[in-house]
């Protein structure tokens, strides 16, 4: 219990040293998500040509490795290569906000790829996909 | 892109990262000791699953339960701060250690990794 209120205390310094309206966490800027070597034109047909998002300039400074980075909105995913083992998360997923879900979805079937349904939320509608390479993605949109 | 298109991708609702079961309290610890989210309550249908959602603002995480968890090495969702100098203090004071790495221009930049080995990156515009 000591410990929680030892952490509790570096929290509020951190939200607290400048008032919470100026410090604090303010949302996503992006996911990473994990890809193998040599498949960035299978992530550009997917993210890209499907999913309707804007590739966009990946800093070359960054891991030689590879990778492909795609924008649209305030959505912004990252696809960087793993060289060693790559393995997609089980569970572990981003969801992205859509409008007009049916219609992605009959896209994203269209184009050969297995949506799944779910236990769905009060609110919502939802399901999922994976990318090309099993990484886990959620639809969503508010019903 | 036509203009009439019955669809759109147009955002994030939430990130889902993993943990081993039983971590509950653990997640907590991190998420909303250290990092000031709060518990969301998860749906009555889905909570028999354990697990947690947190929200702070319009940032959503949620650990879901895996069994035989392990985390990705690289993979991860990049939370934008403000104040990322305080928030590298209140970590180093809790014992959580921070990783940094290349710069991208216009911005400051690091990695932590969550209780369970999930790794966080925290990232703040900078002027000039």
């Amino acid at each position: 219990m000591l410990r929680l209120l030892q952490l509790w205390q570096h929290q509020r310094l951190f939200l607290g040293m400048t008032g919470a309206s100026e410090s604090g966490l303010v949302g996503l800027h992006h996911v990473q998500l994990a890809m193998p070597s040599d498949e960035e034109e299978a992530a550009v047909r997917f993210y890209g040509a499907i999913l309707g998002m804007e590739q966009i300039p990946r800093p070359e400074l960054l891991s030689p490795a590879g990778g492909v980075w795609f924008r649209r909105g305030d959505l912004e995913v990252h696809l960087g290569v793993e060289e060693t083992a790559f393995r997609p998360a089980d569970k572990a997923h981003p969801a992205f906000l859509v409008q007009g879900l049916e219609t992605l979805r009959e896209r994203i079937e269209a184009a050969g790829y297995r949506v799944t349904d779910t236990v769905q939320i009060e609110g919502f509608q939802r399901v999922y996909v994976r990318d090309p390479f099993g990484n886990r993605v959620e639809l969503i949109e508010p019903a | 892109m036509s203009a009439e298109r019955a669809w759109s991708v147009e955002g994030f609702h939430h990130v889902q990262l993993a943990m081993p079961p039983g971590c509950e309290d653990d997640a907590e610890l991190f998420y909303v000791g250290v990092l000031g989210f709060e518990v969301v309550r998860k749906p009555a249908h889905l909570a028999a699953r354990g697990g947690r959602w947190f929200r702070s603002g319009v940032t959503e995480l949620h650990l879901g339960v895996e069994e035989g968890f392990a985390p990705s090495a690289k993979a991860h969702p990049a939370v934008r701060v403000r104040g990322l100098r305080a928030l590298r203090g209140a970590l180093s004071a809790a014992d959580v250690g921070v990783e940094d790495d290349t710069q991208l221009e216009g911005h400051d930049r690091w990695y932590v990794r969550d209780p369970f080995g999930n790794r966080l990156e925290f990232i703040e515009e900078v002027a000039g």
